[in-house]
């Protein structure tokens, strides 16, 4: 929401913004050079695992239930889309009010549909909203995915309990996503004892994204050989598509947004301790097998 | 000299100077931004004391029309190809056409109204926003207009709006039509005894305040280029503009004015990075306002008020 | 068809529970002529309290209304004696009060966010029990049975209070004439300081509830509620407590069968009932009236 009124401000001051997760596709122009996102791919590319995951497990009943907003209905799209590619059609794929407390009843609808998934895009809110709903309902799907567990999952863990995310899938992202070959900066493990110890907090994907932010700008600054506001965008492209960081590879495209790093489909699953995120899909990076049907 | 024409030249030295002002200050502060946001709630208060100051209704809703501006202006431009600037005129259209559409909404008083108000502005919103309409409104994705961004143009547009809203408050504070709804706003009995026609009164003080606010939001549209349902029927524009009007003093010129400039001002300061500090202290102001100064701050000057435009 | 049973009986059950959310807001207009736009965060904060006793005390969160009670009665008290005698002397006490009620709500807020944060708080559904029951061969979540059962239990205290009891009576007296009443011999403020401080009780009891029929809470939610609230008591009928039942199932049907075959439409719902109640049904709302039932 912020980044929609600090584009234009950066734009007639002709100064350079980095902005460290805002993906809204509308923020960029080729037309403006003056902005840079640091973390995250724009939310329209989100699914694209996703859809290739559903795709290969010849999951072919898809239920999409999510928030009318520019950033979830966007993921949704994307992801009606690449379906409908692969001949699947959602068996329900409707937009809720961004607002929604109460999935009680709107998962008892998705129920009386027999989807084989149901995909679930909201905010951190509606996330927790339907998680909680559905498992007070008692419902039960073979596949649930959501956005936020993978980016805020203290938050999440503590409102909706563990046991409600057991087999719930989820976009992980570092930390929950480990870059410990990185060629800038520190690495995961380094960052995390550090950090953790400094401020006696866990580490989440929004910290992990400030600290990349601050990497990018730190190096387009020792790069750049002159300062001014073009040449640091132009130092920027020097190394775009060659920096990894613990947020993974750092490039943009010619518009500024970030297009390095991408978006893996992961599971928790039930340990004796409790849970661990698993990345099951694609398979070239994937930590564990994915438990579908959900017992 | 009569008291009515000295307070006609005051109120019109401080329209200019005000105006002159706002030309003048992007040349030595370049804060565009901030100066551009005053004169948009200079604006938006004045023409909610259009309505509420001089007929006594609150608009909670006042939002809707701002938002109904912003987003028919866009519209005609992205869909229809009209030029900003009648687009942004026929926004102020739209949002007196809305008006028209809720001016049975006047046949309630009071609190109802005001409740009723900001339930129309509610629906206008999720109407707008639904996806369903995405082909027409863009639903969700809210409006890019950076293909007629003019920063410098749309900041002289909002010059002019602010100007035009004084104008007109400055016209009801000094004319017998704002007499006439004086007094229905203290009786409407007697005064549609006397004479006033009553519902057409208060149906051209409504539309012409949903026509400021259409305004508003048109320009607003331009000067930001990127924005969503939600930030241009956000509640929070309808309670500054409110909040502002308590404070300065409803029914004169320089009331709203007095309350933007130190209001916004502070919210500027504080409220921005810590919005609930700014949110304490405007819910303070208000009880403390309503129970010591329900006329505001400028209920101060007593003794000039026949002067204070 | 499924479907449609359990639209119904779900709407009927979180009907009950707007009933109760609407119902205190319903009593303080009804002997004030006052409207408490701080409704909805008074609301928020039975939730809050709610939670501390769930999340810090380990407490039933159940247990905390009685304790809630207690505490709201006073600041009804409070609230009263400071603001109530000294607007309804002034030139628009209905209007007055709405603002200043406005300006309280933004002092609430605010001061819950210094308190709680911005994040969502939440209390897992099973704290009032767990699973599912079949009502209708619905299986209904047992944290809603639960949740209105005490929302019924709650407005037939109201009730109870209004038609069996002395100061129900005389409540009653002022709420259809507070001049007639205080000519009887009843003592107006002391009465109707009684009647803001059970109002906002009532507020706060269904607070308590929310986390389990609204979902997770964060100091914001009390604009919203108090809309809510006010669609409730207009569709029920202003000033008349009982009436508030109505509303409350009417809305809480409106939104579940919205959810199920026009979810995306599903927020107009309060908004649009709202607008037409007020202009179709004007007849005691012109002017300074209350509707009468």
């Amino acid at each position: 929401m912020l980044t929609s009124v600090a584009v234009p401000i950066a734009q007639e001051h002709k100064m350079l913004l980095f902005d460290p997760t805002g993906t809204s596709a509308k923020f960029f122009s080729p037309h403006n050079p003056y902005l840079v996102l640091t973390s995250l791919p724009t939310s329209g590319v989100w699914p694209t695992v996703l859809a290739d995951f559903l795709i290969s497990h010849k999951i072919n009943k898809v239920a999409v239930i999510y928030s009318a907003n520019d950033f979830n209905q966007s993921q949704a799209e994307t992801l009606k889309s690449k379906l409908e590619a692969a001949k699947i059609k959602p068996v329900y794929y409707h937009a809720v009010p961004t607002d929604t407390s109460n999935y009680t009843v709107l998962i008892r609808t998705i129920e009386a549909t027999h989807p084989k998934a149901l995909i679930e895009f909201g905010y951190p809110t509606n996330d927790i909203a339907f998680l909680q709903n559905l498992q007070a309902s008692g419902a039960k799907f073979n596949m649930v995915f959501t956005i936020f567990p993978g980016q805020q999952l203290a938050l999440i863990e503590k409102n909706v309990g563990t046991k409600a995310l057991e087999y719930t899938y989820t976009y992980p992202t570092p930390p929950l996503l480990v870059y410990n070959k990185v060629n800038y900066g520190m690495p995961m493990s380094e960052f995390e004892k550090i950090y953790t110890q400094t401020t006696k907090r866990p580490v989440d994907f929004l910290t992990v994204a400030g600290y990349n932010a601050g990497l990018i700008i730190q190096k387009t600054l020792a790069t750049s050989k002159e300062f001014n506001q073009l040449a640091l965008r132009n130092a920027i492209n020097t190394f775009s598509g060659k920096l990894f960081t613990l947020n993974g590879l750092f490039k943009i495209n010619n518009e500024g947004a970030q297009i390095g790093e991408f978006l893996p489909v992961g599971q928790f699953q039930p340990t004796k301790t409790g849970i661990v995120l698993h990345v099951v899909y694609p398979q070239n990076i994937a930590t564990g097998k994915p438990i579908y049907p959900a017992p | 000299m009569r008291k009515k024409n000295i307070r006609l030249i005051i109120g019109i030295i401080l329209i200019l100077v005000m105006t002159a002002l706002f030309a003048l200050l992007p040349k030595i502060y370049n804060n565009n931004f901030l100066l551009f946001n005053i004169m948009l709630y200079i604006a938006l208060a004045e023409g909610l004391n259009l309505i509420y100051g001089f007929t006594g209704y609150l608009p909670f809703g006042y939002v809707g029309f701002f938002g109904i501006g912003a987003y028919s202006a866009s519209l005609l431009i992205l869909l229809l190809h009209v030029g900003v600037v009648p687009a942004i005129l026929l926004g102020g259209v739209a949002a007196s056409i809305v008006g028209i559409i809720l001016t049975p909404l006047l046949r309630l008083s009071g609190a109802y109204f005001a409740i009723a108000n900001l339930a129309a502005s509610q629906a206008i919103y999720y109407i707008i926003s639904n996806p369903h309409l995405e082909n027409i409104t863009q639903g969700p994705y809210g409006i890019m207009l950076s293909s007629v961004y003019d920063a410098t143009a749309s900041y002289n547009a909002m010059l002019i709006v602010m100007f035009f809203a004084f104008m007109l408050v400055l016209f009801f504070r000094q004319s017998r039509f704002g007499l006439s709804l004086m007094a229905i706003r203290e009786d409407s009995i007697t005064a549609s005894v006397a004479g006033v026609n009553v519902v057409l009164a208060r149906t051209i003080a409504w539309l012409l305040s949903a026509f400021v606010a259409g305004l508003c939001g048109g320009v607003f549209a331009w000067y930001t280029s990127v924005f969503y349902p939600e930030t241009v029927f956000s509640l929070n524009i309808s309670i500054f503009a409110i909040v502002f009007v308590l404070f300065g003093g409803a029914a004169t010129l320089i009331g709203p004015l007095i309350g933007t400039v130190i209001l916004y001002g502070m919210y500027n300061f504080i409220g921005i990075s810590t919005p609930q500090y700014f949110q304490l202290i405007y819910g303070l102001l208000i009880v403390m306002l309503i129970m010591f100064l329900p006329n505001g701050v400028v209920s101060l000057f007593k003794k000039v008020k026949d002067y204070v435009p | 068809m499924e479907l449609f049973f359990y639209a119904l009986i779900s709407g009927i059950l979180y009907g009950i529970f707007f009933a109760l959310v609407g119902i205190g807001l319903n009593l303080i207009f009804g002997v004030m002529r006052m409207v408490n736009l701080a409704h909805g965060d008074f609301i928020m904060l039975g939730a809050f309290g709610a939670w501390l006793a769930y999340s810090k005390l380990n407490m039933n969160p159940l247990l905390a209304i009685p304790i809630e009670i207690f505490i709201f009665m006073i600041i009804g008290f409070g609230v009263y004696y400071a603001f109530v005698p000294r607007l309804s002397k002034s030139r628009d006490p209905e209007m007055l009060s709405f603002i200043l009620f406005f300006g309280i709500a933004q002092i609430i807020e605010a001061l819950a966010i210094f308190a709680f944060g911005n994040n969502q708080k939440s209390i897992p559904f099973s704290t009032l029990g767990k699973g599912s029951i079949s009502i209708l061969s619905q299986s209904i979540p047992f944290s809603w049975v639960v949740s209105a059962a005490i929302s019924l239990l709650m407005i037939g205290f109201v009730y109870y209070y209004l038609y069996f009891t002395r100061t129900g009576y005389a409540t009653r007296a002022i709420m259809s004439s507070p001049e007639e009443a205080s000519s009887v011999g009843i003592d107006v403020s002391k009465i109707s300081a009684f009647a803001m401080g059970i109002g906002l009780s009532l507020a706060a009891i269904a607070g308590v509830l929310a986390p389990f029929m609204i979902g997770s809470i964060d100091p914001s939610i009390g604009a919203s509620l108090t809309t809510t609230s006010f669609a409730i008591v207009v569709i029920g009928s202003l000033g008349k407590p009982i009436g508030t039942i109505l509303g409350g199932i009417i809305y809480g049907l409106a939104m579940m069968f919205m959810q199920t075959y026009l979810a995306s439409w599903t927020n107009l719902v309060p908004y649009v009932i709202l607008i037409l109640i007020l202009l179709v049904k004007p007849s005691g709302l012109l002017g300074k009236k209350v509707r009468n039932a």
